[in-house]
């Protein structure tokens, strides 16, 4: 709890990536990462209002190339979708596209977003083996999801930003 | 520059006023335009700040035109600022009304009464809802405390019973989840998606069980389509999950039991949870709200400002324009400048003023250049009147009516030898020189203006009206101005008029000097004189020598010889004079009737050698020098008359230099032929042969060279006078002229004799040749 306290007094108004790794399975090459990051009082607010809070991760590996272009093998992006049921008082995770989760306590919920599933990035064929990627990931509260007045507001106020830095690392596919 | 700036504004204006009306409309929460309102705020933005920069052009410009004072920038600046004013002012106020219309309005939709009344409502819906769980979770211990110990049989029917009750579903399940017994209000229903998950099993083993409400709408079905409280709520069920109390030795097993939530109860909870939502979505939002309407107006204020600046250039130069046009044109024809200004197009008051503003400066251009010409054409005719008053031979003096000279041309100088032009203004009796030439004149008008009295035999004083006999006319006679060794008289034929100069009347006396014409007339009668008088003497002059001749003849045997001497005497005095007067008068019919001459082509350098043969005699004796021109070109004359001519000016010469003291230098004579060439009347270059003579004796006294060519004037002791006027005639004859003058040095006399009909061209061409 302590280090958790830690980490969140240093993303102030932000997430960090705390970890990020690339791991190869059977069926393709999936996202092993973890977030730290806490709802501000105004994310918080709105979410028990009823407002739902989208999180996007964006995630990109390219490979240099010194004759042309980088080699864009993967851009992947994943939005979760946090909710909170006024009426039945839980909170509902959704990735999109896939099932919803219910938790009954916001930190539930929010362990989920921050500690995800692995999230399958890329099928079998889509590295080279053998080949250094660059991997670019992102996590973000997505303001495109917010009504516009929000989104006005959020020009110049930071209770409704939050965002990580670009994370960039290497990986060399197997 | 300007034309860029203004079409800049224009379309800079236009554009704004665009992206406005969509920022406007981006206003409402949907569409294409909400997902770009960003943007919008961007490009509006961006517009704007162009439209500043471009005022801020403008008004430097201005200032700078201000500050250097240029002409018109003053009236510039008065209009900008009042259009500026009047776009400005309404829009600050409605701006400032909208700002405070804005924040207030938007606060006054948030109200704590309407916020608790929903959070009440919440509660009641969530309340309702916890209390039919509840019920579901009494029912479910009563059902599960029935259910202990029964096998799957009996289990059955107590399922039965309970779904009988009001349930969706009821099972029976085992430790694992596993489906033991199952009853379903829908007996065909398919129980696989109803089993409860693991974690909910691990919470129902705890005490209390699992009881949880489900479902709810689907927030992404939710915010795409209709939204509808009763499709929502056939979604919500509540589900229990309980541990049934086994006997011991028994294996573990649960009860869940699903109820739908009452169709009533679901419906208004959820509209009334949607509208909680949107409540709290409303205040969460309405920061930014008002900034957005705050910014939208903000950013129509400032495009509105700058369009009215913008637009406030435009119009003020649209008005100012003609106006300084105008004021420059009258700059200009206070500085002379009278050409058209451009005209401005418009059809207004201020078209019409630079269109006469054009006409005016063009009728004055026109007056004016009346003027010039006239002037021009009244310089002209004076000077061309000056000019033929100048080159006239005859002497003008202009007087006034008190006898003053106004005006007066060249030909006075040179024939009164009195400098009368440096004399303008005063009286002519005053002019030294001329009282004898004033006096005459003034009797002349006096007796006219008493002849004009009497004819009109009325008083002076009528004689001023009616009309008048024009002029007199008067030959006047006067001396030579002492200290000119001339001492001639000079005679002028002068006619004298009144005329009107400005306000009274003045005199105007033309004259002439015709001592020439009487010279001539002189020498005419002289002519005549001679024949007759040769005549009359001649007819007596042959008895006379005749009788004496006889008289010796038949008396000199009788008388004496005393007598006879003194006979012989007597008769041949009487023989030698008549034989002397013979002579005279032949000298005088000839001069009266000289054989017309016989032209023919002639070369006068060779007559004039041939000539001088008889006086040169080739020694250092010789007085004669000649400079005979070698190209000179044949003339039309008779060589016995040509060669008179030589012959009388020679001896002239000869005799002058007789006269001459012994003690003065060597005795010379010049003989000297050239071609002149001259510019005749008609315009053409001519040629003439010219001969002089010249020595350096005494020179012509004053009196003779006046009268040279007339007869009977000389100088000699023993001339008859014949010889100048002889010449004089035969180069008439030959069409030439002849002069005769002091030398300008005064040393001796000059005769130059100027032969102007030349041999035909062919002639001298065919001479040319065979020289």
């Amino acid at each position: 709890m302590l280090a958790f306290a830690c980490v969140t007094a240093q993303a102030a108004d932000g997430i960090d990536i705390t970890r990020n790794r690339i791991e190869a399975s059977e069926d393709g090459y999936r996202l092993d990462a973890m977030y730290a990051f806490d709802l501000t009082t105004s994310l918080r607010q709105a979410l028990q209002g009823g407002m739902p809070v989208y999180f996007t991760t964006e995630i990109e590996l390219t490979r240099p190339r010194w004759y042309w272009y980088d080699d864009r093998a993967v851009a992947a992006r994943r939005t979760v979708r946090l909710d909170y049921d006024v009426l039945a008082r839980v909170y509902h995770v959704l990735v999109i596209g896939s099932v919803q989760q219910t938790y009954d306590t916001l930190d539930d919920a929010l362990l989920a977003i921050r500690r995800p599933g692995r999230w399958l990035i890329g099928q079998k064929g889509a590295l080279k083996p053998g080949e250094t990627y660059e991997v670019t990931l992102r996590m973000f509260m997505d303001r495109d999801y917010l009504q516009k007045p929000l989104q006005i507001d959020a020009l110049n106020n930071s209770d409704w930003r939050l965002t990580s830095h670009k994370k960039t690392f290497t990986y060399r596919a197997e | 520059m300007s034309k860029v700036l203004r079409y800049a504004l224009v379309v800079g204006s236009a554009i704004a006023t665009i992206l406005l009306f969509l920022l406007a409309s981006a206003s409402d929460n949907t569409g294409f335009l909400a997902r770009n309102f960003s943007w919008l705020v961007g490009v509006n933005t961006a517009v704007a700040l162009a439209l500043l920069l471009l005022v801020v052009v403008y008004l430097a410009r201005l200032y700078s035109r201000y500050k250097a004072g240029r002409f018109g920038s003053r009236l510039m600046a008065r209009l900008v600022l009042l259009f500026a004013g009047i776009g400005i002012l309404p829009g600050l106020v409605i701006f400032m009304v909208s700002v405070m219309f804005v924040s207030h309005s938007i606060e006054s939709w948030f109200d704590v009464k309407i916020e608790a009344a929903l959070d009440s409502g919440l509660k009641l819906g969530q309340a309702a809802l916890d209390e039919a769980l509840s019920d579901l979770g009494a029912t479910a211990s009563t059902t599960a405390a029935t259910l202990g110990g029964q096998g799957d049989d009996s289990a059955h029917i107590v399922l039965m019973r309970t779904v009988d009750e009001g349930m969706q579903s009821a099972m029976l399940l085992a430790a694992d989840g596993k489906l033991l017994v199952a009853a379903a209000e829908d007996r065909r229903s398919d129980f696989s998606g109803d089993l409860p998950t693991a974690q909910m099993l691990k919470q129902a083993a705890m005490p209390g069980g699992y009881a949880r409400i489900e479902g709810g709408a689907d927030r992404d079905f939710r915010d795409n389509g209709e939204h509808n409280g009763l499709d929502a709520a056939t979604g919500r069920r509540l589900r229990v999950v309980l541990a049934v109390p086994e006997p011991p030795g028994m294996a573990p097993r649960y009860l869940q039991l699903l109820q739908s939530v009452p169709v009533n109860l679901a419906s208004n909870a959820e509209v009334l949870s949607t509208a909680y939502s949107e409540y709290q979505d409303r205040k969460v939002g309405r920061t930014g709200l008002r900034k957005m309407y705050i910014g939208t107006l903000t950013l129509t204020l400032l495009l509105a400002i700058f369009g009215a600046i913008g637009s406030a250039f435009l119009i003020a130069g649209n008005l100012a324009q003609p106006l300084l046009v105008l004021a420059e044109g009258t700059r200009a024809v206070a500085e002379g400048d009278l050409s058209p200004r451009p005209i401005v197009e418009t059809n207004d008051e201020l078209g019409t003023l630079t269109q006469s503003f054009n006409a005016m400066t063009g009728q004055l251009f026109e007056a004016r250049s009346a003027v010039e010409r006239n002037r021009a054409a009244l310089e002209s005719a004076k000077a061309h009147l000056e000019s033929v008053l100048g080159n006239m031979s005859a002497g003008v003096i202009v007087l006034d009516a008190e006898g003053v000279v106004v005006n007066s041309n060249d030909a006075v100088h040179r024939i009164l030898q009195v400098d009368i032009a440096a004399l303008a203004g005063r009286a002519l009796d005053q002019i030294e020189g001329l009282e004898t030439f004033a006096e005459a004149v003034g009797r002349a008008f006096s007796a006219q203006s008493a002849a004009q009295s009497a004819a009109q035999g009325g008083p002076g004083g009528a004689s001023r009206r009616g009309p008048r006999r024009s002029h007199w006319q008067q030959e006047i006679e006067i001396p030579r101005r002492p200290g000119t060794d001339d001492d001639h008289d000079i005679t002028l034929l002068a006619r004298g008029s009144r005329l009107p100069v400005g306000a009274g009347s003045g005199f105007i006396v033309v004259f002439d000097d015709i001592s020439d014409v009487i010279s001539a007339q002189r020498s005419v009668a002289w002519g005549e004189v001679a024949r007759r008088l040769a005549h009359e003497i001649k007819n007596p002059l042959t008895p006379i020598q005749l009788s004496a001749e006889r008289m010796q003849m038949k008396l000199a045997d009788r008388l004496d010889p005393q007598g006879a001497e003194l006979l012989k005497k007597g008769t041949d005095t009487i023989v030698n004079q008549v034989d002397a007067m013979k002579r005279m008068v032949d000298d005088f019919r000839d001069y009266a009737k000289a054989p017309p001459a016989v032209l023919t082509p002639l070369d006068l350098n060779g007559l004039i050698t041939q000539i001088l043969n008889l006086y040169l005699a080739e020694d250092e004796s010789d007085v004669i020098h000649t400079a005979l021109a070698a190209d000179l070109p044949r003339i039309m004359g008779d060589p016995t008359q040509l060669r008179q001519v030589i012959h009388n000016l020679l001896q002239n010469a000869q005799d002058a230099l007789a006269d001459r003291p012994p003690e003065d230098r060597a005795a010379r004579i010049d003989v000297i032929t050239e071609a002149i060439h001259y510019v005749g009347a008609d315009g053409g270059s001519g040629t003439a042969v010219r001969l002089a003579i010249l020595d350096n004796g005494p020179g012509f006294a004053p009196k003779i060279l006046s009268r040279a060519f007339e007869p009977y004037v000389t100088s000699k002791a023993r001339g008859t006078g014949l010889g100048l006027p002889m010449v004089k005639k035969i180069v008439d004859e030959h069409g030439g002229r002849i002069d005769v003058a002091n030398r300008a040095d005064g040393s001796g006399a000059s005769v130059s004799i100027l032969l102007l009909k030349l041999a035909p061209e062919a002639n001298l061409a065919g001479n040319l040749a065979g020289a």
